[in-house]
C-alpha cells in the first residue's frame, strides 16, 4: 500500500507540477513547478531502486545525478529571470517576448 | 500498520499538500516555503526507503541549496505579495512551518535509526557502497575541493563589498 500510495505521490508532483507551469505568470513560481516535477520523477526513479529493474548503487547514483541536473538548472535560470530583469525591467514571462528572434 | 509506515504516509500527505501551496499560493515567498516542505517531506520518504544518501543529497542541495537560491532571487527582484490579504507575516507562513517542522521532525525519526532502512528484494541501498562506487580512492580530494570553494566563495564575498579603491 505504501508503495503504491508512493506511486501516486509521485505522478501526483508532476501533475501539480505541471499545472504551476502553465497556470502561473511569475517566472519564480514557474520555475518553483519544475521543481516539483523534476522531484516527481526523481520519487519514480527511486521506487524502482529493486534487484532486476535499477541496481541498489546506481539508482541512487542517478538521482544524485538528476539532483545536481536540477540546481544546475535553477541556477542557470535564475540567472536569465536576473538578466531580463536588468534589461527590462521586470522579471514577467510575458515581458519575455522580447527574447523572440 | 507498522509505525514506519504510518511517518512514510504522512510525509507523502505533506509533500501532496505542500505542492499544492507551490502551485496555486499567489505569494511567492510562500510557494517557495511550500517548496521547502515538499523538498523535506520527500527526504523522509527517501529515508525511509534506505536511500539515507539520497536523503541528505536532496536536504543540502534541494533545501539548502535550491530554495535558498529562490529566496535570493525574490529579494533581489523584491518580489511583493500579490493579494495575501495584508494578514501578519507569522500567521501567513504559519501552515508551510507547521509542514517543514514535521518534517524536520520526520527526518530526524529517520536519521535516529528508528526508520530500519527496508531491503526491498533483499538489496540495501548502502550509502558508503554508493558513495564508493560514485567518487573512488578521490574522496579525500573531493572534500579539500569543498574547503576551497567555501573558502573560495567567502573570499569572493568579501571582494565584492570592499569599495573601489581600498
Amino acid at each position: 500500500m505504501t508503495f503504491l500510495a508512493l506511486q501516486i505521490l509521485a505522478f501526483w508532483l508532476l501533475a501539480v507540477g505541471v499545472l504551476a507551469v502553465v497556470i502561473r505568470r511569475s517566472p519564480l513560481a514557474v520555475f518553483m513547478g519544475i521543481e516539483l516535477m523534476l522531484n516527481g520523477a526523481i520519487l519514480l526513479v527511486m521506487l524502482g531502486v529493486r534487484p532486476g529493474v535499477v541496481n541498489a548503487v546506481d539508482g541512487p547514483a542517478a538521482v544524485l545525478l538528476l539532483v545536481a541536473l536540477a540546481a544546475a538548472e535553477v541556477a542557470v535560470g535564475l540567472a536569465v529571470m536576473m538578466a531580463m530583469f536588468r534589461h527590462g525591467g521586470s522579471a514577467d514571462l510575458n515581458d519575455a517576448r522580447d527574447l523572440r528572434g | 500498520m507498522a509505525l514506519k509506515d504510518a511517518v512514510t504516509l504522512l510525509a507523502a500527505a505533506a509533500a501532496a499538500a505542500s505542492a499544492l501551496a507551490v502551485a496555486f499560493s499567489r505569494d511567492v515567498m510562500r510557494a517557495a516555503l511550500g517548496l521547502l516542505g515538499v523538498v523535506l517531506s520527500l527526504a523522509v520518504v527517501y529515508a525511509s526507503l534506505g536511500g539515507i544518501l539520497v536523503a541528505g543529497a536532496q536536504i543540502v542541495v534541494y533545501a539548502g541549496g535550491v530554495v535558498v537560491l529562490f529566496m535570493f532571487a525574490m529579494m533581489v527582484l523584491e518580489y511583493r505579495r500579490e493579494g495575501s490579504g495584508g494578514r501578519p507575516a507569522g500567521r501567513r507562513f504559519r501552515p508551510s512551518a507547521l509542514v517543514a517542522g514535521l518534517a524536520i521532525f520526520g527526518l530526524l525519526f529517520s536519521f535516529a535509526g528508528l526508520l530500519e532502512a527496508p531491503v526491498r528484494g533483499g538489496e540495501a541501498m548502502a550509502w558508503r557502497t554508493t558513495v564508493a562506487s560514485l567518487f573512488g580512492p578521490w574522496i579525500p580530494l573531493l572534500v579539500l575541493a569543498g574547503y576551497l570553494l567555501f573558502v573560495s566563495l567567502v573570499a569572493v564575498t568579501v571582494l565584492a563589498r570592499r569599495e573601489p579603491g581600498k
